[in-house]
């Protein structure tokens, strides 16, 4: 609780004392946008972890090697994983639904036990040191980088583009009989998706002083926790993963007192509820009406409908 | 010359769902396409607008050649395109469903809007402006239905939401698949109206419809599928009138000449309307029935299918339910089964309500359906469907039982350990008709036993049903094909868009021309 109150009471000590938890927000927001890319345009892909380690790897190695500027590596990284991206997207695309995210845990364990835990020049299983991180001069980049991000999604969303996806996304066959090339908008979402993913990684690992290659950081519980951001705030609008990624970022701090073991059933116990009782996420159309589920009860109409 | 069709041809695995149809449409016109259920309509229509890729033959709308484009290159060409179930995107407002349909002739503004620029508003504004106009033609208010989600609209400014959407691609050549179904008569008046409207304003529509008094009413020119293949093309009164198409549409009798067909016997038919009015009253049903339905409604949300059907059905009757594709004849069995519960109306089986009982109460009442489609378990053996069929009775002593089906389907016993999927669909109907009877029916509900199947195979079919009623088991039949269920029917009920029209003995009906007029207007 001392948490709660304190970022009330005294916010500019709130922000020094929790910096690191302020920029996992961010990460875990630019993350989020990732995600809603590939969700807006209607694809379940579980990839985003997988760039996100393309995104690291590139830009410490290019810091390790080749002393290359910050700004460079980061974008480096990014480029990269949005070729990756387009490379995996351009097969993978054919896939739909839960196959899709299937297919893109494929890639993510593949990228993360076949060739990560064994190049010599990632370190293999035991991770790469990366003594040139700045924990707390980077999150201000993370934070100026999320607002840009939402910003850019969030126009995006509002014209041709968007439209196309949103239409891919509710009915692919009706979208093609309006003239829309579906599969190169889903791929275009897919590579977008693929970007945002690399400079996040390329950001996060600048935060660290070690690049770690575990399940956490880049395998499937990162993939699934991406995605639990988005089903929680909604996928509907850009602001709805990053309420999500904010929200669950969050919560295991606020849950952190003595002698409370139980933060990731309270956390499931919330997405859960979420799930019944609002399945379009907490941000979304409808204000904050709830959604009923249909064995809910409820007052029974009486009278039918003439004739 | 708008759209020319030379020897299109398109086969799923064995079926020749389209088998060479050429077709011409004029510009400016409105061309009807029409054919019973299973004809190959909307086959065509994937085909043309590259849903379905081409087996063979050629398709150009003006000089543009088809075959070979993917769906939204032929889309950008000029072809609109309506679905037969409706396809907006449901969660968009109405109005983001019309942007969506100018997508082709927009401007990528990506980078545009990235900035709000001053050109991007003002792009934006003349679409908007756009769009209400194109929701006006459709006959939709902007203001009330615009920032609405699609999916929340009423079923019928769905339909017209859809030709809106379509309009904004400013097509060359609109197709409408289906745009009245499941209307009320009103509604369908405004869809008719709809569509004279825009075909005024010049533009081209190929029109597939169930409903014969849209189709005749409204088209310049109409072609006629079946199995795949053109039969007739002509004015609305050639095709109506033209032998091959009725016997398309009602079938045949079995042995029975086509020229016994109901309205080609040249009696006059305002005077047999009467007539078969007067008798319709006469026989309105046994004194005691074993199945009485009274006033009965059903809707599926906003659409209403069945609008107060009373029908009444005896012990050992055969009794035939009869009407076009979308009259509403599957939704009364089903809701008489208990699958979908009717808004008001009384169903009572055998002293069983059937409006509030459990569908699994009501099989074990004696009430059982064979569904349309068969629905059989492809995978597994006809055995195993067999068997499933007695799972879930107390007895269970059921392979004696079992035997004696297969007694009563020879073609069954001999295939038992096929799997079900490989059958053919005279086959699988016959195990469909087989499982119904082991769960002891008195009452057999039998929806389109005929669909899809062969001529000698529907005879097969046929025969099997009388031969189960002569053994003592009621039943009731739907049929898209009235002339054979007419002919071994004791009664028969004619239906169309939800209403009972008239009812009375299966010969009466044979020659009433109301019977030709419930399926191909007039």
């Amino acid at each position: 609780m001392d948490f709660i109150i304190q970022l009330f009471t005294d916010p500019v000590g709130f922000y020094n004392s929790h910096t690191l938890l302020v920029a996992d927000i961010g990460i875990n927001s630019i993350l989020a946008a990732s995600m809603f890319v590939v969700l807006y345009s209607g694809q379940l892909s579980l990839a985003s972890p997988g760039f996100m380690a393309i995104g690291a790897y590139t830009s410490v190695l290019m810091d390790l090697h080749w002393h290359t500027p910050l700004a460079l590596n980061v974008a480096m990284g990014t480029v990269l994983a949005g070729v990756v991206g387009v490379v995996v997207g351009l097969p993978v695309l054919r896939l739909r639904g839960v196959f899709l995210a299937i297919a893109t845990i494929g890639f993510i364990e593949a990228l993360r036990l076949g060739v990560i835990l064994n190049l010599p020049i990632t370190g293999e299983g035991l991770g790469l040191q990366n003594p040139n991180a700045d924990p707390l001069g980077g999150v201000n980049m993370v934070l100026v980088a999320l607002v840009v991000v939402v910003f850019l999604l969030w126009r995006l969303t509002k014209g041709r583009l968007g439209h196309a996806w949103a239409a891919i996304r509710q009915d692919e066959l009706a979208a093609l009989s309006q003239g829309i090339d579906v599969a190169r908008y889903k791929l275009l979402a897919f590579a977008l998706s693929a970007v945002l993913a690399g400079f996040a990684g390329g950001l996060e690992a600048h935060l660290n002083f070690f690049v770690d290659p575990g399940d956490a950081q880049y395998g499937v519980t990162r993939a699934v926790q991406i995605l639990t951001f988005a089903v929680l705030g909604g996928s509907g609008n850009i602001f709805g993963p990053v309420v999500g990624a904010l929200f669950l970022t969050t919560l295991p701090e606020i849950l952190r007192f003595q002698g409370f073991d139980y933060r990731d059933i309270v956390s499931g116990v919330i997405l859960i509820a979420v799930i019944v009782f609002r399945p379009q996420g907490i941000v979304a159309r409808g204000g904050l009406a709830i959604v009923r589920p249909r064995w809910w009860p409820r007052a029974q109409p009486h009278a039918s409908s003439p004739g | 010359m708008l759209l020319r069709l030379d020897d299109v041809q398109r086969h799923f695995g064995g079926v020749r769902a389209v088998d060479g149809v050429s077709l011409d449409v004029e510009k400016g016109a409105i061309q009807g396409l029409i054919g019973p259920n299973g004809a190959g309509k909307t086959t065509l229509v994937n085909v043309i607008t590259g849903y379905v890729p081409f087996q063979s033959g050629r398709a150009w709308i003006e000089s543009d050649q088809l075959r070979g484009l993917p769906a939204h290159r032929i889309a950008k060409l000029g072809i609109a395109r309506t679905f037969q179930n409706i396809r907006l995107f449901k969660d968009l407002s109405a109005l983001d469903n019309v942007l969506v349909g100018m997508h082709s002739r927009r401007r990528d503004d990506t980078l545009a809007q990235l900035g709000t620029l001053p050109l991007f508003r003002r792009d934006q504004r003349a679409r908007l402006n756009e769009a209400h106009k194109l929701m006006e033609t459709a006959g939709l208010d902007p203001a009330w239905v615009g920032s609405r989600p699609a999916g929340t609209l009423p079923y019928g400014d769905q339909r017209r939401l859809e030709i809106a959407r379509a309009l904004a691609l400013q097509p060359r050549l609109l197709i409408l698949d289906e745009p009245a179904a499941g209307m009320n008569p009103s509604e369908k008046h405004g869809m008719r109206e709809l569509i004279e409207r825009i075909n005024k304003d010049g533009l081209t529509i190929l029109l597939i419809d169930h409903d014969m008094r849209l189709v005749m009413g409204v088209c310049t020119r109409v072609a006629v599928l079946n199995f795949g293949r053109k039969i007739a093309d002509g004015t609305p009164d050639e095709v109506s009138t033209d032998a091959s198409v009725i016997k398309a549409y009602l079938g045949t009798g079995g042995e029975r000449e086509v020229s016994s067909a109901p309205g080609a016997s040249g009696v006059d038919e305002a005077t047999e309307v009467v007539e078969a009015a007067a008798t319709a009253k006469a026989t309105a049903g046994p004194e005691i029935a074993i199945l009485e339905v009274h006033e009965l409604s059903v809707s599926y949300g906003a659409v209403s299918a069945v609008r107060g059907a009373s029908l009444r059905v005896a012990s050992g009757e055969v009794v035939a339910l009869i009407g076009a594709n979308g009259a509403g004849k599957s939704t009364i069995l089903h809701a008489l089964s208990g699958l979908i519960r009717p808004d008001s109306g009384t169903a009572i089986f055998d002293g069983l309500d059937l409006t509030t009982a459990k569908s699994s109460t009501i099989v074990r009442h004696g009430l059982v359906q064979v569904p349309e489609g068969r629905e059989i378990l492809a995978r597994q053996t006809v055995l195993e469907n067999l068997e499933l069929a007695t799972w879930s009775r107390a007895d269970r002593a059921s392979g004696g039982q079992i035997e004696a089906v297969m007694k009563r389907f020879p073609i069954l016993g001999e295939r038992r350990a096929m799997r079900a999927g490989t059958l053919s669909g005279g086959e699988q109907q016959m195990l469909a008709i087989a499982r119904g009877l082991l769960a002891k029916p008195r009452l057999l509900l039998l929806d389109e036993p005929s669909l899809g199947l062969a001529p000698q195979m529907v005879d097969e079919v046929f025969t099997a049903i009388e031969e189960i009623h002569r053994e003592g088991t009621t039943i009731l039949l739907v049929e898209q094909n009235a002339l054979r269920a007419l002919a071994i029917a004791d009664r028969a009920y004619v239906i169309e868009t939800g209403q009972i029209l008239l009812s009375g003995s299966g010969d009466d009906l044979l020659h009433n021309p109301a019977v030709r007029r419930a399926y191909l207007g007039g």
